[in-house]
């Protein structure tokens, strides 16, 4: 029971430093449309949920916002709180749509980047609110951020499933599978 | 004897669900993961062309906000002054630093809160943030906004900027 609760904190660990290091990664990849990022650190958190369950799925996702918070955007800077925002949309719509056992993957993944945008937008609604309301137009990124939140969330969700695919087939996770 | 007593507790909270292995989800598309893509799709495509594409009543001022207050209002076509225009926004004290490149200029200094110093530049009905410190750049990377109601947003600045028209009641103030 003990080396299963270890090897189980140890793996989650991993996912972990993985998730921060895709992170910080993923500036140096530019993609079509600025501020757009691929979510490359939603890979690990795909796959989590998958092997561990909704509960280590928030808790390893807002380690990550908290860390990466600390260690470059400074915690309570503005960066943070629109991560903190996006992440934890994406994450309460994910874990509610894990109960729907037909969903897959793809899905989830695209969910979940179309909603990491929509509580960022939200976030910068309201951190910079105007008295006449001007800051609502900050919606207008909206559709784009719908569009390329499939593509990326594709991408993403294709990429999660190879990994998690050849995770199964590893000693490691195999032996998890009781 | 205690080896054995942690192998049933363990087989105890297997049977109880509590270590089983549970997916949460599938990793094969289905009908209902295509269904909910295509729809996202359509919806975004459809408001994207929509708000970026379709024809819209011409710009008359440009509204340049900072921490939620609006710094300055502009018209965007200027019969006094020639473009290309400049909003400079210091985030200290007000130099001539800038003076020199960006003529025709209105300053703001000590925003605090600005990453550096900040240029937007008023260019034949568009607007650009032409100087700015953010990561990756992604306030500059935006180009060159020229329809009404789309946000010039550079959020690590907290500045953000607005094309209005005169027929949607958000621009009627004039510095």
């Amino acid at each position: 029971m003990k080396n299963v609760i270890i090897k189980k904190i140890a793996t989650l660990s991993m996912f972990l430093a993985l998730a921060i290091l895709l992170n910080y990664v993923e500036n140096f990849i530019p993609t079509f449309v600025p501020g757009v990022k691929l979510g490359l650190a939603n890979t690990m958190n795909l796959i989590i949920l998958y092997f561990y369950g909704r509960r280590e799925y928030f808790l390893i996702g807002f380690l990550r916002v908290l860390i990466i918070g600390l260690l470059f955007n400074g915690i309570f800077s503005y960066s943070f709180f629109y991560s903190l925002s996006g992440f934890l949309l994406s994450c309460l719509v994910v874990i509610v749509l894990s109960y729907i056992k037909k969903l897959s993957i793809f899905s989830l993944s695209v969910v979940s980047a179309m909603c990491h945008g929509i509580g960022q937008i939200i976030c910068s609604i309201v951190l910079n609110w105007t008295a006449d309301g001007t800051s609502i137009y900050m919606l207008t990124y909206l559709p784009l951020l719908l569009v390329t939140g499939v593509i990326t969330g594709i991408l993403i969700a294709y990429l999660s499933s190879l990994i998690i695919s050849r995770l199964e087939k590893t000693p490691l996770f195999k032996s998890m599978k009781i | 004897m205690k080896q054995e007593k942690e192998v049933s507790t363990v087989e105890k909270q297997i049977k109880d669900k509590k270590l089983r292995f549970d997916h949460h989800f599938s990793l094969k598309w289905n009908i209902v993961d295509i269904i909910i893509i295509i729809i996202f799709f359509v919806i975004g495509g459809f408001f994207s062309i929509y708000i970026y594409l379709m024809p819209t009543d011409p710009g008359s001022n440009v509204n340049i906000y900072y921490m939620g207050e609006e710094l300055i209002s502009l018209p965007l076509y200027d019969e006094e002054k020639s473009d290309p225009r400049y909003v400079i926004l210091f985030k200290e004290n007000e130099t001539s630093e800038y003076d020199l490149i960006y003529q025709n200029n209105y300053k703001f200094s000590n925003l605090n809160n600005l990453i550096d110093d900040l240029i937007i530049e008023i260019n034949d009905g568009g607007i650009e943030i032409v100087l700015e410190t953010s990561p990756n750049h992604i306030c500059s990377n935006q180009g060159r906004v020229t329809r009404p109601n789309i946000t010039l947003t550079c959020a690590p600045n907290h500045v953000f900027a607005l094309i209005t028209s005169e027929g949607d009641g958000t621009g009627d103030v004039i510095v």
